[in-house]
């Protein structure tokens, strides 16, 4: 009986909630959607993701928004891993009729994501990822990247590495995909100097004590190189310090380790590590300037490259939608594909054959910060260089 | 290897063994008296570790190091009063499940007050340097911590042998009935106990802060461990759990050396050893 | 046999007593055929996509839900590693899958997962609750480990996870059928009702019988004669094989495995289902299942849903141990004896 009852409510229930929704694609605001992660190591970026779309959404209706409509964000969090991010994106697409999706999204989560982007027929800009997978395996005619994956970043630290006159180095890196990658592009990329790499350490993600990496470490090398994200670069960062680690190296190298919004954290512990630094809020360019003045006065401090990425993705897309006269995915899609921009990253384009945003990307030392208590970056180079991406993959299907 | 390397790597093993120590004995005073095997005492040493946070910033890290467990003690005493010494009669695993159930209201209550950031603590000024030994420089702090973390468990053996509530506790975990019969207060020793382990559970956290990090995994990734070495060592068994805790940093200290990727399956395959070769764990059963 | 009832006070009064769906059905028995095919059309019903795609979710949580009812029912054990054999037959038919057509894939995964389950069994079964219940947890967050392992990258896809592309058809639909719920239902809705015949079925046996027997009193069945061990070890096996098909099914769906699959929070989620939905009864599983469900997406940030389980588990373990379905139960038998007692 009472199985009856529940099967008549719920039918009761579903009668009521199917009626068609209607669609309102071509009326009302342009709905974006913004994927962010409230739990498990990436939560601690929820409210700044948040905030930093919330900015750009908003930078982008003063400037008038597009075909006459404005922006409209709309924001689904969940647990954090790709079957919830898929179920988060066809919430967003199917209940809340996003036409672009965005947000935070570890390569796992993009992988997962991007064969279901055309049945639910939504774009996707990337501004989070790094791995080379989604230029190649990953790749798919919604899909888009605006961050610069770790091939490129590998490319681009071989000239820094070359001047450094660091010839034998030693590597830790988080025991990851990304961080295996990046590894051994970093190794091949010092052999093809003509150095050496002599200890290439793989952590765990989530170790607690590097005591015993540290120790292994503390054999003389000239450079190193660490590749450590979130609490972990955190919890490393503290430890070697403690052990007096980073004053053996002659150049201390960090990818993704030393970055701006954990500097608070940080403190102290990496002063001296020069970082990949794709954004800096010096960039030179009017756009990024207004936008570094519109971001401060509501965030309370400069934007970093996470907001950075977000609000170029953004911009991108709006200028996609204004370019196809449409917000229809299939067609937004073909006017992003090759667009040239200006944007707060300035002039950039847009690559069709894989679908990846050709950037500026560089790196920066952490000094003491003007104020003399903290820490901040002191740009050492910031351009872009479309020699540092490698020619489109055949395997790459974005067709 | 050199003998500095080597030094340096048991001496890691040992300082990781002390912070796991205190947890386990925490958790296995309280199975020992209650038969409860505490799901939410990871949180507890979460909790722990983020009072220590705002206690250091605020007051120093010494009297954060003596306020914070005090505070755990309370905490520890509002556990008993309204979940353990109310279902004391339900089985283990509905124990196990209500104390899971506090746990997860525990956590997101942590991120809502201090956010989902990681969170750095400093050693104080006087341990934050290295000090030679054996020919390598080694971690102030770390010693400091495994001489305080080692340092309690003897605390707590000679408390368990020596004093009469220490019997009390030995008695009223090998038989309740009969230590009940004998005049022995079993609520009132089971609200020390309950303060005793969720306090350890606050200390251990506040330790945790300058030595690793403070972060919103960090509660569900101990408490693992946790149980497993409280099983391996014996359920209840004190003495046992230590010896377990020494095993296990040793295992993840030359695992990480010589085996890093498969290193994290060494405390299961440890788990599943010993529960096949000796299924009661090493220790000799309840609270010994 | 008609007779022997455990009567306990974990399991409630005795069948007869207890108003239930069984009773009110018996006689009826064309109920049943008629709800699994009527079921089966529910599409037709319900057009939303995403209303159906929750229900789907809530019908594959059901069946992990049922298989640890199945479990704590006759044996008493609360099984906290579930998301093991949700997960590991999810990388199975992955594995399987880039190997063989999706049809041998699919048997392939299930019969590994339950081979998985007896040796599992073997060991295990023997634990009281409380070590069982830490074992099977530590089992889980051991396949974690090892799918996560760097050097098993080119087979598990690392932390990445496993996209699955599937060569062929299972009972008849393929892969863009499979991952489209309106065609996926009535799979998921046919071996939920499956799991359902399967449960009552064996309960209502002599092994159900026995095992009920076994956990009452084990002493006194050993010196009865029977054996104590290999029945235990068919209820785990079971219940893990009915668990696996949760698995396989939602491989079949996304067509993705990742290592949150195995992860103590996936499980998490099919057991507060269970408990919250009462373990003793055949549908109170699924109406936890149910409920879990909408709570999830209704609250949507996880930190709210988390303090909800918290909350959810501590008030139904302590004051109603049988959950809903024992709650509805006794409301529903008052309802009756106070009817029974104006006629």
């Amino acid at each position: 009986m009472r199985t009856y009852l529940v099967r008549a409510v719920l039918g009761l229930i579903c009668l009521a909630v199917s009626t068609p929704l209607a669609s309102s694609q071509d009326a009302g605001p342009i709905k974006i959607g913004l994927l962010i992660i409230d739990s498990g190591p990436f939560a601690t970026m929820a409210k700044e993701s948040e905030r930093a779309a919330r900015i750009a959404v908003d930078v982008l209706n003063r400037e008038g928004g597009a075909l006459g409509r404005k922006f409209d964000l709309v924001i689904q969090s969940h647990a954090g891993s790709p079957a919830s991010a898929v179920s988060a994106a066809t919430k967003l697409a199917q209940q809340a009729g996003v036409t672009m999706i965005t947000g935070a999204m570890p390569s796992s989560h993009a992988l997962a994501l991007s064969p279901k982007l055309s049945s639910l027929n939504v774009i996707l800009i990337d501004g989070f990822s790094q791995t080379a997978d989604m230029m190649t395996r990953g790749c798919a005619p919604n899909y888009f990247r605006v961050t610069p994956p770790d091939p490129v970043i590998a490319a681009m630290m071989k000239t820094y590495v070359a001047q450094s006159g660091a010839k034998t180095w030693n590597l830790i890196s988080a025991d990851y995909a990304s961080g295996h990658t990046f590894a051994k592009q970093f190794s091949e990329m010092v052999d093809s100097l003509g150095g050496s790499v002599q200890q290439s350490l793989f952590a765990p993600q989530g170790t607690a004590d590097y005591g015993s990496y540290i120790s292994q470490l503390a054999a003389p090398a000239q450079g190193l190189m660490v590749t450590l994200y979130g609490s972990d670069a955190i919890t490393f960062a503290k430890q070697q310090k403690q052990f007096g680690l980073f004053d053996k190296y002659k150049v201390v190298l960090g990818n993704g380790f030393a970055i701006e919004s954990q500097f608070d954290a940080l403190g102290d512990t990496v002063l001296g590590v020069v970082n990949t630094l794709s954004y800096h809020y010096t960039l030179p360019g009017k756009r990024n300037a207004d936008y570094v003045a519109t971001f401060s006065k509501q965030a309370g401090r400069v934007p970093y490259y996470g907001d950075a990425d977000t609000m170029v993705g953004l911009e991108l897309y709006r200028d996609a939608v204004i370019k196809s006269k449409t917000t229809e995915p299939a067609k937004v899609r073909e006017a992003l594909e090759g667009l040239r921009s200006n944007t707060i990253y300035g002039d950039v384009e847009m690559r069709a054959a894989d679908h990846h945003l050709l950037r500026q990307l560089g790196m920066g030392e952490v000094v003491r910060a003007p104020d003399g208590r903290g820490v901040a970056f002191k740009v050492k180079f910031l351009k872009t260089g479309p020699e540092l991406y490698p020619p489109p993959s055949p395997e790459c299907k974005v067709r | 290897m050199s003998l500095s390397f080597g030094v340096a790597q048991i001496l890691n093993a040992l300082a990781l063994a002390s912070l796991i120590t205190i947890l386990a004995s925490g958790l296995a005073l309280i199975f020992g008296l209650r038969g409860a095997m505490n799901f939410a005492h990871g949180a507890l040493y979460m909790l722990g570790a983020y009072l220590g946070y705002s206690a250091g910033r605020s007051l120093g890290f010494w009297p954060a190091l003596v306020f914070v467990p005090i505070v755990m003690a309370l905490a520890g005493a509002a556990l008993e009063i309204s979940v353990l010494r109310p279902f004391q009669g339900r089985t283990p695993v509905d124990m196990a499940l209500i104390t899971l159930g506090v746990g997860w209201i525990m956590e997101p209550a942590v991120y809502y007050w201090w956010g989902t950031a990681p969170l750095s603590v400093d050693p104080p000024p006087s341990l934050a340097g290295s000090v030679p030994i054996l020919g390598t420089m080694y971690p102030a702090y770390r010693l400091f911590l495994t001489g305080v973390g080692f340092g309690t468990c003897i605390a707590l053996a000679l408390w368990l042998k020596n004093t009469t509530s220490g019997m009390h506790t030995r008695a009223v975990s090998h038989q309740a009935h009969i230590s009940r019969m004998m005049g022995v207060n079993t609520d009132r020793l089971s609200m020390l106990v309950a303060c005793l382990g969720t306090a350890f559970a606050g200390f251990a956290g506040v330790l945790a802060g300058p030595y690793l990090s403070v972060d919103p995994g960090m509660g569900s990734t101990i408490l693992i461990t946790c149980l497993i070495v409280v099983v391996v060592g014996g359920l209840g068994s004190i003495g046992g759990a230590i010896v377990a805790s020494v095993v296990y940093g040793f295992i993840q200290v030359i695992g990480a050396v010589f085996f890093p990727s498969a290193a994290v399956l060494a405390p299961y395959l440890l788990l599943i050893a010993v529960l096949i070769w000796r299924p009661q764990g090493f220790g000799r059963g309840r609270v010994t | 046999m008609n007779g022997t009832k455990v009567a306990s006070a974990r399991l409630g009064p005795p069948l007869q007593q207890r108003a239930s769906v069984l009773e009110w059905t018996r006689g009826r028995d064309w109920v049943w055929p008629v709800v699994a095919v009527a079921g089966a059309f529910l599409p037709r019903v319900v057009t939303s996509p995403y209303l159906l795609g929750l229900l789907t979710s809530a019908v594959l949580l059901a069946i992990a839900a049922v298989g640890l009812g199945f479990l704590k029912k006759q044996c008493g054990l609360g099984m906290f590693g579930v998301a093991a054999f949700i997960g590991a037959p999810a990388y199975l038919l992955g594995i399987a899958a880039a190997r063989f057509d999706l049809g041998t894939a699919v048997l392939l995964a299930f019969l590994g997962s339950t081979v998985f389950a007896l040796l599992v069994g073997v060991f295990v079964v023997r634990a009281r609750p409380l070590p069982f219940a830490m074992l099977t947890l530590a089992l889980a967050q051991m396949l974690k480990s090892v799918v996560t392992l760097q050097g098993l990258r080119p087979i598990t896809g690392g932390d990445d996870g496993m996209s699955m592309i599937f060569d062929g058809s299972v009972f008849g639909l393929n892969q863009s059928d499979l991952s489209n719920v309106v065609s996926f239902w009535p799979m998921a809705w046919l071996a939920l009702c499956l799991v359902l015949i399967i449960a009552h079925f064996v309960d209502r046996s002599r092994l159900g019988h026995v095992l009920r027997a076994i956990q009452s009193n084990e002493e006194r069945m050993r010196f009865s004669g029977f054996d104590t061990y290999l029945p235990r070890i068919a209820a785990f096996t079971i219940a893990s094989s009915i668990i696996s098909i949760s698995g396989i099914l939602i491989a079949l769906n996304t067509a993705f495995a990742s290592p949150e699959l195995l992860d103590f929070s996936t499980g998490g989620n099919s057991l507060v289902a269970m408990i919250v939905g009462g373990p003793g009864s055949l549908f109170g599983p699924v109406a936890g299942a149910l409920l879990y469900q909408f709570a999830q997406d209704a609250f949507g940030a996880t930190g709210h849903l988390t303090l909800f389980m918290g909350v959810a588990l501590i008030v139904v373990v302590a004051a109603c141990p049988r959950g809903i379905a024992g709650l509805v139960a006794d409301a529903a038998s008052r309802v009756q004896r106070f009817a029974r007692k104006r006629d």
